[in-house]
């Protein structure tokens, strides 16, 4: 073998480094491409939901895509404790009227008030304990979220249904929405916050 | 996009900073404080490095590989052809002998290295090296002082090459190297023949250091071969009690008789007549002082150079050589060398040539000259004075029937035991091509131990040039 | 995907020239670049928005892995390449077993007992290795480390708890604005689990493992509330509690102690560290190239310091370019949890790419004397067959996690 052997290690080197960093570029403009479009997707509308899947899996649907304004996203970033500037509104507290109580005990036309987070369920430590048998233990979330209050399903068994729909996902809740768990229909009211 | 966004968001911030950080650092030690690393005694790379490098071999002038190389399971290990003969020339390690003192020529380092051979190579490899021992006179040399202890010294006068450079007791390198055992031995051996006397033994030179004492009187122009002085066989000079090695005296002599018969009565007359501050001088035109430079470790010689009552008494000692004058073997070789090549002192030198492992010369030794130091008549007329030794003085075992040699002996006194046997020379007398001198320690009187040795290693670097 | 396994292949291609090897050996990095490459073929038709960049990451991560291990010790590369086939397969299982990710958040507490349970068993009747016990197992025949797997689950515990009761949680903490210190009802949790933390760290003798589960648990901490106060303070309680150990189990002072001043004890306590460093300098800008240094001085070369093998033989620039590997992985990840639809498959995807940066962070920072050396791995570089398993399963969970994403592009 009488190759210059020290030679083809030397440059062996330097194009297997000179490899390492083409496929590190290649890598960067991906990732680049990347977040270069998720900071414009916080401005820009955010696309429409896709159309019913093709897969049934319950897919969750995006807080920002129930056709929330376009600063929706951006505001949530904005600070570390979202949840005070929505406290401070005291006159105009949102709450749950109840239409139908259905099977359980609450009263038709009983006011809840929402706090940060209620939870709602059949065990006694929610926020609205509802003593329905189609109600699961924890069975669901109201919460606050850059201003907007949220529907959660806590993975419940029989489903929350909001405004008719079970829901998969988040959802944000607007004056006058219909939400259904078990027997009991609720009423949503944010008079003053839109 | 959850309500968990701006937080991810700032937990890859907190992480990319995390990264940042392992950069700079990275940095840090992977450039600026790369070199300190390197260089740190804790560090075995540079001495593993060396490991990979196949090393050039060491071949004596007339062909006789010395140091080889082998392939061992942690890089390349040296094999040692010549054994027991060249033991203090190729070490038994690489911190030891020529393998330290020429490392950078046997593993292409330093003014050797060559980055782009390497690569075209495909494997980095040393110089080779060639040396200017004759292995002849080496090995005979090695062999006359087998049992002994003492070294034998063999100079080209006209360039100042090394042609023996041997010590006693030797040591086989692969021996002592092959166990712990063996190497404690070695090491706690009370011989120590890990010194190598002809380069790092200090001896006083006894006679043979009239040579020099002749030589500055020469030159000074305060005497002449017939200049006439007497001895009465125990004299005090400068305050010191001289005797001679006649215990009668020799009475009336001149320079020439008192140097053939070597008479240390006129000898510390001379020295003081020379002076303390002119024999330190010549001494150092001679480069007695310095060490040899040989790439092998050596000692520089000492002179006493002490003013005042105790200066003087050995300055008169110093005359013949005894008192505090210490000399290594190679300087009194140089000394006589000296006188050889008329006067003018050269550097010695070891490597005759560095060849690339494809043959191609890299570097070639050259004579080196220091200076004169005594004229060339003064050389020519103490030339003269040491081929009287042996025609008809303490060297005439030394006669050879076909050449002149010039030559002084020397008994250097040690207080309570033998004196160390000394012997110098060169020859042929009218055209010097070979200085020989051999020291036995502790063997009696030089005419006796160290003649014959240096009359064998003559005739043995003699009979190859013919 | 090509290109990495052509980089790897150049690369032991390198490594076998310099070591007067046959270069048909170089073949065995390509089996693990075709099981990428298969892998990738199997996962092309499924159709739904999968994160792309990933795998060819990850391979590349691996092919550089397999290619130093056999520069440090053919047989331990062989047996990588084995385990990273496994872990393939193990992938492609999570990938098709997790159909819908939030379905596993209802595994949450299973997932959060096992770890604990796992981590516990360690502790007690774990094989005590180099005087860390971090391995389950019969010692020679068959190992693993529970810790590898009790992270992963950790972040399935996590990432569900806190999807289930993150919003409570942040009411909870927010009713108070104007409260900097919570009260003592919210900082028993976190004592809690810097004990738990401090638990491994002495029992198990393993400050990475520690290291992790705490990084961890700071950052699930602060994914959940969105305020940095905790996260503070629990680093304090963290520090505090080592500083606090340090001064009493005298293990870990020799340690801290070979961390600060290696010098003091260059051939005992501080060899590791030193050589490790020693390394890096003699990699330079360049390195001295593949298969050309001294890994051989580099105790565990092949676990805790193989990120030091490679700065030796490829440099600053080799180095620099593997970092910026850990950073795509670890950016990629958290970008796929932020474009996450769902908050579980966000929670799970962060709580992923948390683990993965810091844990390249912790043992880098351990090679660069920056942090005390720790003996947890690179992820996907280092040898050890849990550990490649693990990260693979984890790599399938974060392709699982990225499906149900918001596209990148909205005409991708």
């Amino acid at each position: 073998m009488d190759m210059p052997l020290g030679l083809i290690l030397l440059i062996g080197k330097f194009a297997f480094l000179a490899a390492l960093y083409a496929f590190l570029t290649w890598a960067f403009r991906g990732l680049f491409r990347q977040m270069g479009l998720e900071a414009s997707a916080g401005v820009a509308p955010v696309p429409p939901q896709p159309a019913p899947r093709p897969v049934p899996a319950p897919v969750a649907h995006p807080v920002a895509s129930a056709g929330a304004p376009p600063a929706t996203a951006r505001s949530g970033a904005a600070d570390g404790s979202p949840l005070v500037s929505a406290i401070s509104h005291e006159h105009a507290r949102p709450r749950l009227v109840v239409q139908e109580p259905g099977q359980s005990r609450l009263l038709a036309g009983q006011v809840i008030e929402l706090t940060a987070a209620l939870t709602i369920g059949r065990a006694d430590d929610n926020g609205l304990v509802i003593d329905d048998r189609f109600c699961s233990s924890h069975h669901a979330l109201i919460f606050t979220h850059g201003g907007e209050r949220i529907l959660r399903d806590r993975d419940s068994t029989n489903g929350t249904y909001h405004n008719g729909r079970r829901i998969t996902g988040d959802v944000v809740l607007r004056d006058g929405d219909r939400i259904n768990i078990g027997t009991v229909a609720l009423d949503y009211r944010a008079p003053g916050i839109e | 996009m959850t309500e968990y966004a701006p937080q991810i968001r700032r937990l890859l911030a907190l992480i990319l900073a995390g990264f940042g950080l392992l950069f700079l650092v990275l940095t840090y030690w992977q450039v600026l404080m790369a070199p300190r690393l390197a260089a740190d005694p804790n560090n075995q790379r540079q001495r593993l490095r060396l490991q990979r490098i196949k090393p050039g071999r060491a071949y004596t002038v007339d062909n006789q590989l010395v140091l080889d190389r082998q392939r061992g399971e942690k890089g390349w290990t040296a094999v040692y052809p010549q054994g027991r003969d060249f033991c203090h020339l190729t070490g038994y390690n690489a911190q030891s002998g020529l393998q330290k003192g020429l490392s950078d020529a046997l593993f292409g380092q330093g003014v050797y290295a060559n980055p782009w051979r390497d690569l075209l190579r495909g494997q980095p490899q040393g110089n080779d090296i060639v040396l200017t021992i004759n292995a002849a006179a080496q090995k005979v040399a090695t062999e006359e002082l087998e049992g002994k202890r003492g070294a034998v010294v063999a100079l080209d006068p006209t360039t100042g090459a090394v042609l023996a450079l041997v010590s006693a007791p030797a040591y086989d390198p692969a021996l002592v190297t092959s166990t712990t055992d063996e190497y404690e031995l070695f090491r706690l051996d009370p011989q120590s023949p890990e010194l190598n006397r002809a380069l790092q033994g200090l001896y006083a030179p006894g006679s043979v250091f009239k040579v020099f004492t002749a030589a500055v009187a020469l030159d000074l122009g305060l005497v002449n071969p017939r200049t006439e002085f007497t001895c009465r066989g125990r004299e005090r000079v400068n305050n010191a009690t001289v005797v001679c090695r006649r215990p009668a005296g020799h009475g009336t002599l001149d320079l020439n008789e008192a140097f053939y018969d070597s008479c240390n009565v006129v000898f510390a007359k001379l020295a003081a007549q020379i002076g303390i501050e002119n024999f330190i001088s010549y001494g150092k035109r001679f480069h007695l002082l310095d060490q040899a430079d040989l790439a092998l470790p050596s000692a520089a010689g000492r002179m006493y150079d002490f003013r005042g009552f105790k200066g003087k008494v050995a300055l008169a000692e110093a005359g013949f050589g005894q008192g505090a004058t210490m000399l290594s073997p190679l300087q009194v070789a140089r000394l006589t060398a000296a006188i050889a090549n008329r006067g003018q002192v050269l550097q010695p030198y070891l490597v005759e040539a560095v060849k690339s492992p494809e043959g191609v010369v890299v570097a070639r030794g050259q004579a080196k000259a220091l200076g004169q130091a005594v004229s060339p008549a003064t050389a020519a007329t103490l030339a003269g004075m040491m081929e009287q030794v042996v025609e008809r003085g303490t060297g005439r075992g030394m006669g050879m029937s076909w050449t002149k040699v010039a030559a002084k002996t020397g008994s250097a006194e040690v207080r309570g035991k033998e004196p160390h046997a000394w012997f110098t020379c060169f020859a042929p007398a009218d055209a010097p091509r070979y200085v020989v001198t051999v020291i036995v320690e502790h063997a009696g009187s030089g005419s006796e131990m160290a003649l014959p040795i240096a009359r064998r290693v003559l005739a043995t670097l003699l009979e190859q040039s013919r | 995907m090509l290109t990495s396994t052509l980089v790897a292949t150049l690369g032991m291609v390198l490594v076998c020239l310099a070591q007067d090897q046959s270069l048909l050996r170089a073949l065995r990095v390509t089996t693990v670049g075709a099981g990428f490459v298969i892998t990738s073929l199997i996962l092309r038709p499924d159709g739904r928005g999968r994160d792309t960049h990933l795998l060819p990451y990850a391979s590349l991560l691996c092919g550089l892995g397999v290619v130093l291990l056999w520069r440090i010790a053919p047989a331990l590369a062989s047996k990588q390449v084995v385990w990273m086939v496994l872990g393939l397969a193990a992938l492609l299982a999570t990938y098709w077993l997790v159909d819908d990710v939030a379905g596993l958040a209802r595994w949450k507490y299973t997932a959060g007992a096992l770890a604990v349970a796992l981590l516990g068993v360690t502790m007690v009747l774990g094989i005590e290795v180099n005087g860390a016990r971090l391995w389950l197992g019969i010692r020679d025949f068959f190992v693993f480390q529970p810790g590898e797997v009790a992270k992963v689950l950790m972040c399935l515990f996590l990432a569900g708890y806190v999807a289930d009761k993150g919003p409570i949680i942040r009411a909870q903490v927010s009713f108070r604005p104007g409260v900097v210190l919570p009260g003592l009802k919210y900082v028993g949790p976190l004592i809690l689990m810097v004990m738990f933390c401090l638990a491994i760290f002495v029992m198990q003798r393993d400050l990475g493992a520690a290291a992790l589960f705490f990084g961890l648990f700071v950052a699930v901490t602060y994914l959940a509330t969105g305020r940095k106060v905790y996260a503070l303070l629990s680093v304090i309680l963290f520090l505090a509690g080592m500083v606090a150990a340090t001064r009493f189990f005298p293990h870990v002072s020799v340690r801290v102690g070979a961390w600060l001043n290696p010098w003091a004890d260059a051939q005992g306590g501080g060899y590791q560290i030193l050589q490790s460093l020693y390394s890096l300098a003699a990699g330079g800008v360049s390195g001295v190239g593949m298969g050309q240094g001294f890994p051989e001085l580099l105790p565990a070369a092949g676990t805790d310091m193989i990120f030091s093998v490679a700065a030796e033989e490829l440099g600053l620039a080799g180095t620099f370019a593997l970092l910026l590997l850990y950073v795509l992985v670890t950016a990629r990840s958290y970008s796929i949890a932020w474009r996450a639809r769902h908050p579980y498959g966000a929670l799970l995807a962060a709580c992923l790419a948390t683990v993965f940066g810091l844990q390249t962070l912790v043992i880098v920072g351990g090679c660069l004397r920056l942090v005390p050396l720790t003996g947890i791995t690179l992820p996907f570089v280092s040898y050890g067959g849990t550990s490649v398993v693990v990260n693979f399963i984890a790599l399938g969970l974060l392709l699982a996690v990225s499906r149900d994403c918001l596209p990148p592009s909205p005409d991708a």
